[in-house]
């Protein structure tokens, strides 16, 4: 790490330790120099003193010519261990006497001698004279043995080491010591700062110890932090002052919303009326009416019309307005969404003589995935004002590839947008003028809603125009959605399959056929069908896995499909219809769950027993029950076995059981008798653990089951069994006379697949939903809900003459209409202005075939009068068709909920109603 | 540079000497030793007659030196006095001793008890060879030992005279 990025701690350490380590070695080192020069000068000093002594000690001996006097002064001398040699020349310089014995030395000096040192090769050596009373008498020579300087070096070194190590210890104690005073506080503040900046709790304060600078860097510190304690707190006030507002504005939003779809029903209602009657009147039947009143009669209608396609947008603008509208992907084969343009709007441009032309650029994808519905709701919006606002010229679509997206272009030759104008146009409630709305019709929230549409499938829009020179409005949309925007409505879908949307009819016929899906990569046996063999289709993108489980299907002694994606598993039922179907979850395209929802939405494949394998956590589905079992991935060769184990079980498995938990006699009679079938074996209990005994010991494929029992409530049997290790329940239908509030209701439908009110004419409906779950085909189709109406082609009204067909309305202006409109047909119309006038009605009247029944009515509701319809003897089973204006999908729900055969959205068009009719009076 | 000049001096007397045949190698040897006693024994000055007073050399009885002991010492000095040789017979007075420093009593010149006795007192350094010597008063005597020549000091009487004999001497001295 670089110095200017250490810690401060570390930093003043380490100046400390470089200042001290600086004046240690300056000291050390003219310590030891000094020492070095001293040792030498002392060397030489003690040297000349010994030689002196020696020289002083020897003059007698070197007078008087004693060689054993001079050697006795020198070796008493010469002792010391560091003088290697000492030896004496007389005053001629002859060599006199020397010591020790041992030693190489000159004979003889070089002339004359005077006092003098040298050091060379480790060794002092010194000459000095001898003399007396001032006489020359001779010379000492002393060599002196300097190796103890080398080893004081040595250990001065050693010494300054040590100083240094103990220093550098001392050092770094007392840098600690002062960081305490010093240091601290600086981290300590810097500590707190860091933790405000992290934390964001501006209640902390940095603590001051000293009154240094430190202390008020502290106290500077602690006020800023107060003041932006004391802001954050003013804007957390404002923030709450903001959220309220939000919600005041959320919940004045959603008032307006609920505002707007009651008055959309409201406004319904009357125009309901309005609009058949009309339309009758101007049909002029009688030929009562002149040119000029039919004319006004077709205005009226077409004034109502308009009024109504009013009504459908703001309801549509609400509805996205409030995020209530959701969009439902799937395949969309875009040939058929030009189709259904080409269709609808080549009679229209015909007839203001406009050429309307559509073109598909090449490279434009068979299909796309987006919603089908919308997609048609944008192109419309968009044809029909191109149409609207060009009196002649040309009107064109286009389609075509851009940048990995899709493109629809409508490019019109009317009175165009000028530019101040176009940013506008896309706001709802504006137009170019005030006044277009008034010379050309419309509501102006059309392309309100469009761009809206677009933005809810992921695209965008513009518009290119020039005024008086028409307008090119472009849309791109993406060819493929991500997997997230795909979850919700898929589930959505799964969860209520037994529901079709007939909103979604049309749709429906263009969501593309996976004809051109060749994906399949596994070999299978699709080309060598026959009628007595079971097949299993396997669908599962990951090819290896897929042939492991083909393997263990074959051993099963099963033929196999196998198909890489749902699109191909689908189009492998129509052809073959797979005894048993293991199924993934995550698939490419269409979901599993997708796929799930699809084949039990379809009563020839709704038997089917399906079998996931898949990388998702069974409580990560929407799916409780309704499937065979389910395996979360990865698996065990085991595991695959016993999955076919379990089909094969399964399909040789005959007979199956039906668990009935019930403590009321009659009512166990009834169900055992509405049930009955061959293939059926029906067991009964009137308690909690008579049906743990039960369901212990065999293999129940479903359970109905009543909540107040003679021992406890069915809820406890659920607890029961949730203990046991490895057990799927079967799918349960709660059935229950106890009224259930919002959340009992949601509790028991965490386990339960279906909660059926006694009482209400629901047998039917128990009945339905018992063959679901027991995956056998339905008995009987007369009870199957639009649906079947709708996928009727031509209305048989041959059935209709004499039928009595009751119509209860608070309205009597709907009576009227829908009375009129039904009686061409030769029915017998009863009216009934409430629920209580139904009911007497009924009690005092013949038997009737079928009743018509508005849901919003004053005092007794639709649902309740419903309910008690069923309640009487011999009214269980007559059609009841539901007429509601809330084209919700829960509204629609409830009416099946309450007991009604089948629903109908107001405003009623009278021909489709003719379809339905036709089907429940069959 | 002097002690050049004095050891050439020095090395020229022992020259002379080997010349001088009718000089003993003995005396020759006496002689140097004679010279050195005056440069190891420090007089007082008292006991010199003046401060010019040179520092006397008495040769009592037979002249065994020749002229070895005169030339040896010409040219030197003792603490800046001249020094002098003075030839007695033996039967030199003691009175006729007075002014002198040094005396060399040649082998029976010192075997005169009375003499010496009554030279204690004269700050004389009295010096022979006789065997008696120092048994008859004499301070120093050289005396030949192992082919070399030695002296033995009688420590006692130098002590009661003025001067003194440095102790390096006395180191190389057999002591009495």
């Amino acid at each position: 790490m670089q110095f200017d990025n250490l810690p401060i701690r570390k930093k003043v350490t380490r100046v400390i330790l470089l200042i001290s380590i600086t004046i240690l070695t300056i000291t050390c080192a003219v310590f030891f120099v000094n020492d070095y020069y001293a040792f030498r000068q002392n060397s030489v000093e003690k040297l000349e003193i010994v030689g002196k002594i020696i020289a002083t000690n020897s003059t007698a001996a070197l007078a008087f010519n004693s060689k054993e006097d001079a050697v006795d002064v020198i070796s008493a001398v010469g002792a010391e261990p560091n003088i290697v040699a000492v030896c004496m020349y007389d005053s001629e310089g002859q060599l006199f006497a020397y010591y020790p014995e041992n030693i190489e030395t000159k004979l003889k000096l070089d002339g004359a001698v005077t006092a003098k040192h040298s050091f060379s090769g480790g060794y002092l050596t010194m000459y000095l004279p001898v003399q007396e009373s001032g006489k020359n008498l001779g010379t000492v020579f002393l060599k002196y043995d300097m190796s103890g300087l080398i080893t004081r070096a040595m250990l001065y070194l050693l010494i300054i080491l040590i100083i240094m190590v103990v220093s550098m210890a001392l050092v770094w104690f007392f840098s600690r010591k002062l960081q305490g005073n010093v240091i601290l506080p600086i981290l300590n503040l810097a500590k707190t700062a860091n933790k405000i900046a992290v934390e964001a709790d501006y209640s902390v304060r940095a603590e001051k110890e000293y009154n240094d600078e430190v202390g008020s860097l502290t106290d500077s510190f602690n006020k800023m932090v107060s003041e932006i304690e004391e802001q954050s707190g003013r804007l957390s006030k404002y923030n709450l002052d903001l959220k309220e507002k939000a919600t005041q504005l959320e919940q004045a939003s959603k008032y307006k919303s609920e505002f707007l779809a009651n008055m959309s029903h409201e406004l319904r209602s009357p125009l309901n009326s309005l609009l058949i009657l009309s339309k009758d009147l101007a049909e002029n039947r009688e030929g009562n009416l002149n040119e000029e009143e039919v004319e006004s009669v077709n205005i009226i209608h077409d004034s109502g019309t308009d009024l109504l396609n009013l009504i459908n947008d703001i309801l549509d603008l609400s509805k996205i307005e409030a995020g209530k509208m959701e969009a439902h992907f799937e395949w969309v084969s875009v040939k058929k969404v030009l189709d259904v343009c080409r269709n609808t709007y080549t009679p229209l441009a015909e007839q203001k003589g406009i050429d309307f032309q559509i073109s598909a650029e090449e490279g434009v994808p068979e299909r796309i995935y987006s919603d089908a519905q919308r997609l048609g709701q944008i192109l419309k919006n968009l044809l029909s004002n191109a149409i609207k606002f060009t009196s002649n010229g040309s009107v064109q679509l286009k389609v075509g590839i851009d940048e990995g997206r899709i493109f629809f272009k409508v490019k019109d030759s009317g009175i165009g947008i000028p530019e101040d104008k176009q940013a506008l146009i896309f706001e709802a409630f504006k137009q170019a003028e005030g006044g277009t709305s008034r010379r050309y019709g419309g509501t102006g929230l059309g392309l309100s809603i469009a761009s809206q549409l677009v933005e809810l499938l992921g695209g965008k829009i513009r518009l290119n125009s020039e005024a008086g020179k028409g307008s090119t409005f472009s849309i791109w949309l993406p060819l493929e959605q991500s997997e997230m925007r795909d979850v919700s409505p898929i589930r959505d879908e799964a969860s209520n399959h037994s529901i079709p949307l007939v909103s979604t009819e049309e749709a429906e016929a263009i969501v593309a056929k996976p004809d051109d899906f060749e994906r399949n990569v596994v070999q299978d046996d699709r080309k060598d069908v026959s009628e007595n063999e079971r097949h299993v289709l396997i669908i599962e993108d990951d090819v290896p896995f897929a042939k492991i489980l083909q393997q263990e299907a074959q051993v099963f002694g099963f033929k196999t499909l196998v198909a890489t994606s749902a699109e191909e598993g689908l189009e492998l039922c129509d052809s073959i219809v797979p005894s048993a179907i293991i199924l993934d979850l995550k698939l490419p395209g269409m979901s599993g769950l997708t796929f799930l929802g699809i084949m039990k939405s379809k009563p020839e494949f709704r038997h089917i027993p399906v079998h996931i394998i898949s990388s998702l956590k069974k409580e990560d589905t929407p799916i409780k029950a309704g499937v065979l079992n389910y395996l979360s991935k990865p698996v065990s060769r085991d595991q695959v076995k016993f999955a076919f184990k379990l089909i094969q079980d399964f399909l040789s498995t005959e007979i199956r059981k039906l668990l009935v938990v019930e403590d009321e006699k009659n009512i166990r009679v009834a169900l055992t008798r509405l049930l009955a079938d061959d293939n059926l074996e029906i067991l009964e209990t009137t308690k909690v653990s008579g049906a743990v005994d039960i369901l212990q010991e065999n293999h129940i494929d479903c359970v109905i089951l009543d909540l107040k029992l003679e021992d406890g409530s069915g809820t406890q049997l659920i607890d029961r069994t949730s203990e046991w290790k490895d057990y799927i329940m079967p799918p349960v239908i709660v059935y229950t006379g106890m009224e259930l509030s919002k959340s009992e209701l949601g509790e028991i439908k965490k386990w339960a697949e279906t909660v059926v009110l006694k009482g209400k004419g629901n047998e039917d409906r128990l009945v339905r939903e018992t063959d679901q779950y027991l995956y056998k085909k339905l008995k009987s189709k007369k009870n199957e809900p639009t649906e079947i109406a709708s996928t009727e082609n031509g209305a048989d009204t041959t059935s209709f003459a004499g039928k009595r067909v009751l119509i209860v309305d608070d309205d009597m202006r709907n009576i009227f209409a829908l009375s009129k409109a039904l009686s061409t047909y030769k029915m017998e119309i009863l009216r009934a202005s409430s629920g209580a006038h139904c009911l007497s009605l009924l009690e005092s009247e013949d038997k009737i075939d079928l009743i018509l029944m508005d849901i919003m009515m004053p005092e007794m509701d639709g649902y309740e009068t419903i309910g008690r319809v069923r309640n009487i003897p011999d009214y269980e089973h007559v059609p009841i068709v539901a007429l509601t204006a809330k084209a919700m999908k829960e509204d629609r729900q409830k009416c099946i909920d309450a007991g009604a055969s089948d629903y109908f959205s107001k405003p009623v068009d009278v021909s489709k109603l003719v379809k339905l009719l036709a089907v429940w009076l069959k | 540079m002097k002690s050049l000049s004095l050891s050439l001096a020095f090395i020229c007397t022992l020259l002379v000497s080997s010349l001088f045949a009718q000089v003993s190698r003995e005396y020759q040897l006496k002689a140097a030793f004679v010279y050195n006693f005056t440069q190891f024994v420090s007089w007082p000055q008292e006991a010199y007659p003046s401060n010019q007073a040179p520092l006397k050399i008495a040769v009592i009885g037979e002249n065994s030196f020749g002229k070895v002991l005169e030339q040896l010492v010409s040219n030197e000095l003792k603490d800046g006095r001249k020094i002098e040789v003075v030839y007695f017979p033996a039967t030199v007075s003691a009175e006729s001793l007075k002014g002198v420093q040094l005396a060399y009593f040649v082998q029976s010149a010192g075997a005169n008890p009375s003499l010496l006795k009554k030279l204690s007192g004269y700050s004389l350094l009295m010096v022979g060879d006789d065997q008696k010597f120092l048994d008859n008063g004499g301070v120093i005597l050289l005396y030949p030992e192992a082919n070399k020549l030695k002296f033995k000091v009688n420590l006692d009487k130098a002590q009661s005279e003025s001067y003194k004999i440095s102790s390096k001497l006395l180191k190389m001295a057999t002591i009495y």
